[in-house]
């Protein structure tokens, strides 16, 4: 994950004193880094802790701790605890809460870096299709029953991810090579209905009832399958993509002026785009894989930074992979709280809870105008 | 000859008169050939003769009207394509299928049916336009298997009661008494067997399908039937739900001793690769089923109302009792 903390760096050196001014958005570019990511640093701790110990077997407290001792140090802790209980906790609800935090902070860099190449507040990660494009692939093996068990467990987060890959290549290969940034996006919305379309004539013309259910239930998102194997892509993607993205903040930065004034400044702005789309697509499309299509994170998230921290990438990003990573983490804990006999879909919570957020922030936003 | 507008509009009000007169009629009028008055979920029906035009919406219908001996009279099937048994290949080549799932109603239309034959309440799916009133307003009469009632909760004597009651609408209530008594002989003998063996009901999980959570069933309708009815006990029998998802979680608290999975009739996975699935799990293979490699499988399709019951009984019992049958 992004733990290094980057220099807390005002977004425009040498402006005018921001102490003095009111702008509140400027406020929040001075203000330190630090303190923001230790709150969420401490937060993600603390939701780690909760994710372990509750869950829908009700397992004592005093146990979990007991299990999650004797793990880290052997020979301390409880040692009479069921092969079953042990499993639980560790090889079901750790990887859990550890992939939660990992997609979520997939999903916010994702949508971040996605917002800042297209200048676009409403983009998400799934704006080049990637969303629609993995369903696809789910529906292929799942009502079409293609290479059905191939690879265990592993069948439908690599039916996904290679859903995911087509509609990316079929954008790129149709906007010859991403030169031009609208043409990318529209094409990239066109793929993704068609693909979205596909996936609807599969489910209502092909499909039985218990096929449908099953395709709803990965588009609805969830970690419910969390396992240790699970962790390495998206957590590999998201380390890449990360210092790639931190790295190039400056461009990011640089692109807040336009496409022309960028240009300007020396910035081969179309090849920046689109590596950085492709980035966002590989991201999401590693996140998807593991988790379903969740909503919300990708969108909210990149906002809430800004919000936080102020729209300097090199401070806005880092702290989005840490809102993502919390904010998903909480959904999966509420999922799993809500109903505890079965398990509720997290990308319902994340638009349950995130869309209020999101109009709540821009509520306040319109009240400072 | 096709019912004219005023004819389907006074058809329920003529129905109803039918009802009302029908004891009366019959013994006043001294009729040679008395109308067969029958109910089936709660909607009676009144046919001058046996039907010669059947159309089946379902497999489990087909097949008991295959064993019955009346296949000549269905016109039409539903679910035409499905992995038929073996027994019924030969049977079922003969027949025309409708389609691949339900028939529309106008696919049923199209045969000219004198009555459909529905194994479950989706059978006769209203927002499909498909629901017995529609077809009754076509001057079409419906059965609902007992399955398919909507009140649920099934005993055996009340299926071996309606394939009794279906033989008296098809005019052959001797074939359907001999083939309700043989049913009801068969699974008594499969308890009968497990009983003399002193064996304990097994607590089971019945994995239907899923990966994020597991897709089983609560122990409501005839589902549970063939199953309890083999020595299982399930897990999970007070859900809420008919087919509920459950969290992993879950399944390993209640630490399973056997574990049922079911074929799906769908493209997602043999039984093998549920297995297979399973061991793997995090979960669910530290459980005493997957430990014990104590599986059994069932086909949804067999635990329908319908004469693939009692093999279902027979084979799961010897799968999870093996001891009871050495």
């Amino acid at each position: 994950m992004t733990s290094t903390a980057p220099p807390a760096r005002p977004r425009d050196d040498g402006a005018a004193p921001a102490r003095n001014t009111t702008s509140a958005s400027r406020d929040r570019s001075q203000r330190p880094l630090r303190p923001v990511l230790v709150v969420l640093v401490l937060g993600l701790g603390g939701t780690l802790l909760l994710g372990l110990s509750f869950g829908s077997a009700r397992i004592p407290l005093t146990e979990v701790w007991g299990i999650l001792l004797a793990d880290v140090i052997p020979g301390l802790g409880q040692q009479d605890v069921s092969a079953m209980r042990q499993a639980i906790v560790i090889e079901s609800r750790l990887p859990r809460v550890l992939l939660s935090m990992v997609v979520g902070a997939c999903l916010a860099v994702a949508g971040a870096v996605a917002q800042a190449v297209t200048r676009n507040p409403l983009a998400d990660p799934y704006l080049l299709g990637v969303s629609a494009g993995a369903g696809f692939g789910v529906v292929t093996v799942v009502v079409l029953g293609f290479g059905v068990g191939a690879v265990g467990a592993y069948t439908l987060p690599l039916a996904a991810f290679l859903g995911a890959l087509v509609p990316l290549l079929l954008v790129l290969l149709l906007s010859g090579a991403g030169r031009d940034a609208t043409m990318l996006i529209l094409l990239g919305v066109a793929v993704g209905q068609i693909f979205q379309a596909l996936i609807t004539f599969a489910l209502l013309v092909i499909a039985d009832d218990h096929e449908i259910a099953g395709v709803l239930h990965w588009q609805a998102g969830g970690f419910g399958d969390a396992r240790w194997g699970f962790l390495p892509a998206p957590t590999l993607s998201l380390v890449l993509v990360a210092t790639v993205v931190i790295l190039g903040a400056r461009w990011l930065n640089l692109l807040q002026v336009g496409d022309e004034g960028a240009g300007a400044l020396g910035m081969n702005v179309q090849r920046f785009r689109l590596l950085m789309l492709v980035a966002v697509s590989l991201l999401t499309g590693t996140a998807v894989a593991v988790a379903g299509g969740i909503g919300f994170i990708g969108l909210i998230v990149p906002h809430a930074a800004v919000f936080l921290v102020g729209s300097n990438a090199r401070r806005s990003i880092p702290v989005a992979a840490l809102v993502g990573a919390l904010a998903l983490a909480l959904a999966d804990l509420v999922a799993r709280a809500l109903t505890p006999a079965t398990e509720f879909p997290v990308g319902v919570v994340t638009a349950l809870v995130g869309a209020p957020v999101f109009v709540y922030m821009l509520y306040r936003r319109r009240r400072k105008m | 000859m096709p019912p004219t507008p005023a004819m389907r509009l006074l058809s329920p009000a003529l129905a109803a008169l039918l009802l009302a007169s029908a004891c009366q009629s019959r013994a006043t009028e001294n009729d040679a050939d008395p109308a067969i008055e029958v109910t089936s979920c709660d909607r009676t029906q009144i046919l001058d003769e046996p039907p010669e035009r059947i159309v089946s919406l379902n497999t489990q219908v087909t097949e008991t009207l295959i064993d019955l001996g009346v296949d000549d009279r269905i016109v039409g099937i539903g679910w035409e394509r499905y992995d038929h048994p073996e027994q019924y290949t030969d049977a079922y080549s003969a027949l025309n299928g409708l389609a691949d799932t339900h028939p529309t109603l106008e696919q049923i239309l199209e045969v000219e049916p004198d009555l459909v034959i529905g194994g479950q309440s989706s059978s006769f799916d209203p927002q499909e336009g498909r629901s017995r009133e529609d077809l009754e307003s076509h001057g079409i009469a419906t059965y609902l298997f007992a399955e398919g009632c909507p009140d649920g909760d099934l005993e055996l004597e009340e299926v071996i009661a309606d394939f009794e009651r279906l033989g008296t609408v098809l005019g052959i209530e001797d074939t359907a008494e001999e083939f309700a008594a043989d049913m009801s002989t068969d699974l008594e003998a499969v308890e009968d067997q497990l009983a003399a063996a002193d064996v304990e009901p097994v607590p089971t999980f019945f994995y239907r399908s899923g990966e994020r959570t597991a897709s089983t069933n609560n122990s409501d309708g005839i589902r549970q039937m063939i199953p309890d009815l083999a020595g299982t006990r399930n897990v999970f029998a007070e859900l809420d739900d008919r087919v509920a998802e459950v969290s992993w979680e879950q399944v390993g608290e209640n630490d399973p001793e056997a574990i049922v999975i079911f074929e799906m009739g769908s493209d997602d996975g043999t039984i093998d690769d549920k297995i297979n699935f399973l061991k793997e799990q995090p979960i669910a293979q530290h459980t005493e089923a997957v430990q014990e490699e104590r599986f059994a499988s069932v086909s949804l399709r067999e635990l329908y109302q319908g004469p693939r019951m009692v093999g279902a009984a027979q084979r799961l019992a010897e799968d999870l009792h093996p001891e009871a049958f050495a």
